[in-house]
C-alpha cells in the first residue's frame, strides 16, 4: 500500500510538473541571489559555502511542501483519500518519501549552477557528500510533512509551514551545514559523526512521532 | 457566573503568593550578598532561572496536557495546554529579556550564542507559530488537536536543539547557573527561595488562566 501511495505522489507530481519546475527555477533564483551579495572571490566565502547551500535546500524544501498538500485541498480530495481504508500514517510516509525524492533530484540539479557561480568545489569523495543530503533532505521532509499536514487547514498556511518548520528544524540545519562543512575540508569521519548521529536520530524521532501523530491532525 | 476571587482557597492562594513574592523581591534586593566582580547585574540572575524554570516546565506541562487531550478527548486537557502555553511564553519572554541585560555588562555583549539562552530563543519562536496556528485554524476542534500535536512536537525536539547548539559552537561559555549548587548559602537558599516563590506564581497563574478559559467556552457554547 505505502508503494502505491508514494507512486500516486510521484506520478501526480510529474504529470503537473509545478512543485518541481518552481523549485527547479526558484533554487537557480536563490544561487544568483547568493552571487550578487556575497564576494564569491573572497577566501572566507569557502568556508559559508555549506550554510548557503543547506539555506537554498531550506527554502526550496518550503515550496515543494506547500504544494504537496495544496494538490489535495483543492476540490476536497484531501477528504476523499482520508475515506479509503488506508491508514493514515501511510499517507504521510507516501508525502515524506516522495517529497524527499523529489527534492533530492532538485537538490542535484541545483548542485551544477552552485558549483558554477559559487566556486564550490566537490571534493574528490562525492558519494560522502550525497549520503549527506540524503539524510539532511529526508530530515527536512520528515517534519516538513507533517507540519505542512498540520497547518494544511489553517488559514494563511503558506505563511505558516515556514514560520513553524524554520525553528523546529534549527537542530537539522546545524548538523547539515556542520557535516557538509566536515566533508567539504577533507576531516576524517570521526570529527563530525555526531551530527550523522543528530541527522539520524531526528530522521527516527520525527518519523515515528510523524506516523503516530499524523491520524490526529487528519481526523474530520 | 463563577468569579475567580470568590472562592476561599483561591483568595488565599493569591494572597500567600502576594506575600511570598514581596519577601521574595525583599531578600533579593537586600538579603543577598553582592557579588564583587557582578554586583548589581548578578542580581538579575534570582530572576532570571526561575522564569526559565517555569517557562520550561510550563511547555512540558503543554506536552503532557497534548497527549491526554489526544487520548482523552476532553476540552479540559485543551484549556490546561493553551494557559500553560501562555504563561510559558511570558515567562521565556521575561528570560529572553533579562538575559542580555545580564550579558551587557558580564560578557560585554548583549547576545551570545549560548545554548540554553539560543533553546530558549528557538522554543519562543516555535511557539509563536503555535499562537499562529491556533488563531488562524479554521474549526475549534482542529486547533485543538494542532495544538496538541504541536506542543508534544515542540517539547520533544527540546534536547535535539539544545545538544545541536551546544556542540555548534562548543567553545562559547556556559550560563554561570551551573555552578549555583555550590554557590554559598547566601546565595543558594534565596536563589532556591526565588525558585519556589516563581513555581507558586506559576501555578496560580495556571489555575486563574484556566478558569478564564473554561468560562470563555461555556459562553462561546451558550451562544451557538
Amino acid at each position: 500500500m505505502l508503494a502505491f501511495l508514494v507512486k500516486k505522489e510521484l506520478l501526480m507530481e510529474f504529470r503537473a510538473k509545478e512543485s518541481f519546475l518552481t523549485m527547479a527555477a526558484f533554487s537557480m533564483v536563490v544561487i544568483v541571489s547568493f552571487s550578487f551579495s556575497f564576494n564569491v572571490s573572497s577566501g572566507r566565502f569557502v568556508e559559508m559555502t555549506p550554510g548557503l547551500f543547506w539555506v537554498m535546500v531550506l527554502f526550496t524544501s518550503v515550496l515543494g511542501l506547500q504544494r504537496s498538500f495544496a494538490y489535495e485541498s483543492e476540490f476536497d480530495a484531501f477528504s476523499m483519500l482520508l475515506s479509503a481504508p488506508v491508514d493514515r500514517g501511510l499517507i504521510f510516509l507516501a508525502k515524506w518519501i516522495s517529497g524527499w525524492i523529489v527534492l533530492t533530484l532538485i537538490v542535484l540539479i541545483a548542485l551544477i549552477p552552485f558549483t558554477l557561480f559559487l566556486r564550490f568545489t566537490i571534493p574528490t569523495n562525492p558519494l560522502v557528500g550525497i549520503g549527506i543530503i540524503l539524510l539532511g533532505n529526508a530530515s527536512i521532509m520528515c517534519l516538513g510533512s507533517f507540519v505542512s499536514g498540520l497547518a494544511m487547514r489553517s488559514r494563511l498556511s503558506n505563511v505558516l509551514v515556514p514560520i513553524l518548520l524554520f525553528p523546529l528544524l534549527s537542530p537539522v540545519v546545524i548538523a547539515s551545514v556542520k557535516s557538509t562543512s566536515g566533508w567539504m575540508r577533507g576531516l576524517s569521519f570521526s570529527t563530525w559523526e555526531t551530527w550523522i548521529f543528530v541527522l539520524s536520530s531526528f530522521i527516527i524521532i520525527f518519523g515515528l512521532l510523524g506516523y503516530t501523530l499524523f491520524n490526529h491532525i487528519t481526523e474530520e | 457566573m463563577n468569579f475567580f476571587f470568590s472562592n476561599r482557597s483561591n483568595q488565599l492562594w493569591t494572597g500567600s503568593v502576594f506575600l511570598l513574592m514581596v519577601v521574595n523581591f525583599y531578600s533579593i534586593i537586600w538579603g543577598t550578598p553582592m557579588v564583587p566582580d557582578q554586583e548589581w547585574a548578578q542580581k538579575i540572575f534570582y530572576l532570571h532561572v526561575p522564569s526559565a524554570w517555569v517557562g520550561f516546565f510550563s511547555y512540558f506541562i503543554v506536552m503532557i496536557a497534548g497527549i491526554l487531550f489526544l487520548s482523552k478527548k476532553d476540552h479540559k486537557w485543551d484549556r490546561v495546554g493553551l494557559a500553560a502555553a501562555e504563561i510559558g511564553t511570558l515567562f521565556l519572554i521575561l528570560v529572553l529579556i533579562t538575559g542580555p541585560i545580564w550579558a551587557k555588562p558580564i560578557w560585554g555583549r548583549a547576545w551570545i550564542w549560548e545554548p540554553r539562552l539560543t533553546t530558549t530563543l528557538v522554543l519562543f519562536l516555535i511557539y509563536m507559530g503555535y499562537f499562529m496556528i491556533r488563531s488562524f485554524g479554521d474549526y475549534p476542534e482542529r486547533s485543538a488537536r494542532t495544538g496538541a500535536v504541536l506542543g508534544i512536537i515542540a517539547f520533544v525536539d527540546v534536547p535535539i536543539i539544545f545538544l545541536s547548539v551546544k556542540f555548534w559552537i562548543p567553545d562559547i561559555q556556559s550560563h554561570p547557573q551551573v555552578e549555583m549548587s555550590s554557590q554559598p548559602s547566601g546565595i543558594l537558599l534565596p536563589f532556591l527561595f526565588s525558585m519556589f516563590c516563581f513555581t507558586a506564581m506559576y501555578f496560580l497563574m495556571l489555575r486563574y488562566r484556566i478558569h478564564i478559559l473554561s468560562l470563555k467556552s461555556i459562553r462561546e457554547k451558550n451562544d451557538l
